[in-house]
């Protein structure tokens, strides 16, 4: 057994040089989520059946008049069916989960030794399960229109707009996944406070009810939480709810929720790296 | 030179929150904010030079963790110096994690789901080494470890050797100058272990890694280590040289001798007069074990005075363990004068 001496060359330098990590993290965390295939099946089953369900409610409620608040009854199973298809692929709990459960076993520690930063690689875990769970998305896309509904977008400009809003809401909903995966730092249990935000998240994100039906108790405050930047905005471009300046003002907000909650994150982040307690001995 | 690793009046505290005991114990402490500071680490000081292979042990909760943490970067001290290779880890993480590799006997930092060659996939690709680099050192661990049959096998189907296995090779696969390896042989089978201190040695000998190791199996740093650091209770009980602890510490060594079958049954016995400058320790069925300390007491006077007096068959002696050494000095670690 020999063993020359080592030779150091690494590679790379300028600011792309931790691209590779990162398509390497993305890799093999789509791989890990095709593996669990069968999960990702449950969460697209229980996904269909709320829809199916929602379509039902809402259909009775609709018996007697043909539109309220202005949707017709095939623009709001439109608006149900996007709205629950798109919040499963961005309630993606991977990382927070992911997170909370490196530091309850002490493995954060590796994360926190490697050579590139902490949070991008937790963007990356994220990239990675949601190209994974697009893949599961097309296929499912029949049953979810046959249980539901779908339609094309009420314009072209609102389809384009659409596409912009979701990519707001997409980042949106990943940095708030990270932040939630960060208070893991302080309290070492966030299933809890998981759950909570799922609940308060979905009704008050108008995936259930769309947020212009809400009496003004629930409606007010609620334009002023980031949920409905997250699913009501971009749903309701896309069924031609929100249109023209309205749209644009409401992509505004959005914006305007992501630099707040990136802010908000980077803060906490950095008050986190010296909070870390590495569980075990 | 300047040193690999330099440690000077290291402290690190943590606050935890008192747990009332009792049946309203629970609610109480739910409610109260009442927290006791653990001094886990109390001014500890070393250095240990670039290519130096140290033993840092010390019993449960001595403090040795806390420290192997706070040299990796993972952990902020509450008061105190590190630096390796001239970096604060905590400070300068990127630069610091380059030439630095860790394993933790108790976690893995392998993907638990995926082929093990999956996860040195991913750490070619963080610690941007060159596939050439990658290729050579993967190969080169593979026949060293014989990783070969479970290579493309999920973590989580390895056997606990073969995971530390694994992961002693994720942590040189970058070849960093520096190796943390907090408690690596912790559960594994005599065989396991001996290919892990192997690697572990060659890593150190011919790598020219320097290396510091915490474990509870003493074996490991009698077979790896010169230099022990000892800590209890956050402070350095000992640092220095494995042989003098144990000429300092058990300066006594066993004599054992058997005596002519013929004789024994005849009923000779070993005389304490016979063996002086030591001490017979017990003597039964033809057979005595003599204690002496061969700084006072020279062996071959006393083999010669034996062999004088009686009918020997056999004679053998036995070497303090840093076992017993490192159990005398928990016991009692006021005696200890370094």
């Amino acid at each position: 057994m020999t063993v020359a001496v080592f030779h150091r060359d690494f590679q790379r330098t300028g600011r792309w040089r931790d691209l590779p990590a990162y398509a390497q993290i993305v890799r093999s965390r789509f791989k890990l989520v095709v593996t669990y295939r069968q999960a990702a099946f449950f969460l697209l089953a229980v996904v269909v059946v709320q829809i199916f369900v929602l379509r039902e409610v809402w259909g009775s409620l609709y018996a007697s008049r043909s539109s309220v608040n202005g949707l017709d009854k095939h623009a709001l199973i439109v608006y149900l069916t996007i709205a629950n298809l798109q919040g499963w692929v961005m309630q993606d709990p991977t990382v927070s989960r992911y997170m909370y459960e490196r530091v309850r076993q002490g493995l954060v520690a590796f994360d926190l030794i490697r050579p590139v930063g902490f949070v991008p690689q937790m963007f990356a875990h994220i990239a990675g399960s949601a190209l994974a769970t697009m893949l599961f998305v097309v296929p499912a896309l029949p049953i979810v229109a046959f249980v539901g509904s779908l339609d094309a977008p009420a314009s072209a400009s609102a389809g384009l707009l659409y596409l912009l809003s979701l990519t707001c809401a997409y980042a949106l909903a990943s940095v708030i996944s990270l932040v939630l995966g960060m208070v893991a730092f302080w309290t070492t249990e966030i299933q809890g406070l998981t759950m909570l935000y799922r609940l308060v998240s979905q009704f008050f994100a108008g995936a259930l009810v769309p947020l212009s039906f809400f009496p003004d108790a629930i409606r007010i405050p609620a334009e002023f939480m980031p949920f409905q930047s997250m699913v009501y905005t971009p749903v309701a471009i896309y069924v031609g709810h929100l249109r023209e300046a309205a749209a644009f003002e409401a992509i505004g907000v959005q914006a305007v929720w992501v630099a707040l909650v990136c802010v908000g994150a980077w803060a906490m982040w950095r008050r986190a790296l010296f909070r870390v307690a590495v569980q075990g001995g | 030179m300047p040193p690999a690793i330099r440690v000077e009046n290291l402290v690190k505290e943590f606050r935890r929150a008192r747990q009332h005991s009792g049946f309203l114990g629970g609610v109480r402490t739910l409610f109260t904010r009442q927290c006791d500071t653990v001094r886990a680490v109390d001014g500890v000081s070393f250095r240990v030079e670039p290519g130096e292979l140290v033993g840092y042990i010390g019993p449960n909760g001595a403090g040795k963790s806390t420290t192997i943490k706070m040299m990796t970067g993972i952990l902020v001290p509450t008061s105190g110096t590190v630096e390796v290779a001239g970096v604060t880890p905590w400070r300068d993480r990127e630069k610091n994690s380059l030439q630095i590799g860790v394993v933790f006997g108790q976690r893995s930092q392998l993907w638990w789901d995926l082929p093990l060659v999956e996860s040195f996939k991913l750490i070619a690709k963080l610690y941007r080494i060159s596939e050439p680099m990658y290729r050579r050192n993967l190969d080169r661990f593979v026949s060293m470890l014989e990783m070969e049959e479970f290579l493309e096998r999920p973590v989580r189907q390895l056997s606990l050797g073969q995971r530390m296995r694994g992961d002693l090779a994720a942590a040189m696969l970058y070849e960093p100058r520096i190796l943390y390896l907090d408690e690596p042989t912790v559960g594994l089978d005599a065989v396991a272990k001996e290919k892990m201190r192997t690697f572990i040695e060659e890593m150190n000998r011919v790598a020219d890694t320097t290396i510091v190791l915490t474990t509870h199996d003493l074996a490991d740093v009698e077979r790896l280590c010169t230099r022990i650091i000892l800590i209890d209770h956050g402070r350095v009980l000992y640092d220095g040289n494995v042989e003098y602890l144990k000429a300092k510490y058990a300066p006594h060594r066993v004599l054992v001798v058997r005596l002519d079958p013929e004789a024994a049954a005849a009923g000779v016995t070993v005389d304490p007069s016979d063996v002086a400058g030591a001490e017979i320790v017990e003597q039964a069925d033809g057979v005595a074990r003599v204690r002496f300390e061969s700084a006072r007491t020279p062996v071959h006077d006393l083999i010669a005075a034996l062999n004088a007096r009686y009918a020997i068959a056999d004679l053998s002696i036995v070497e303090p363990d840093l076992e017993g050494v490192v159990r005398q000095i928990y016991a009692e670690p006021a005696a200890l004068v370094p």
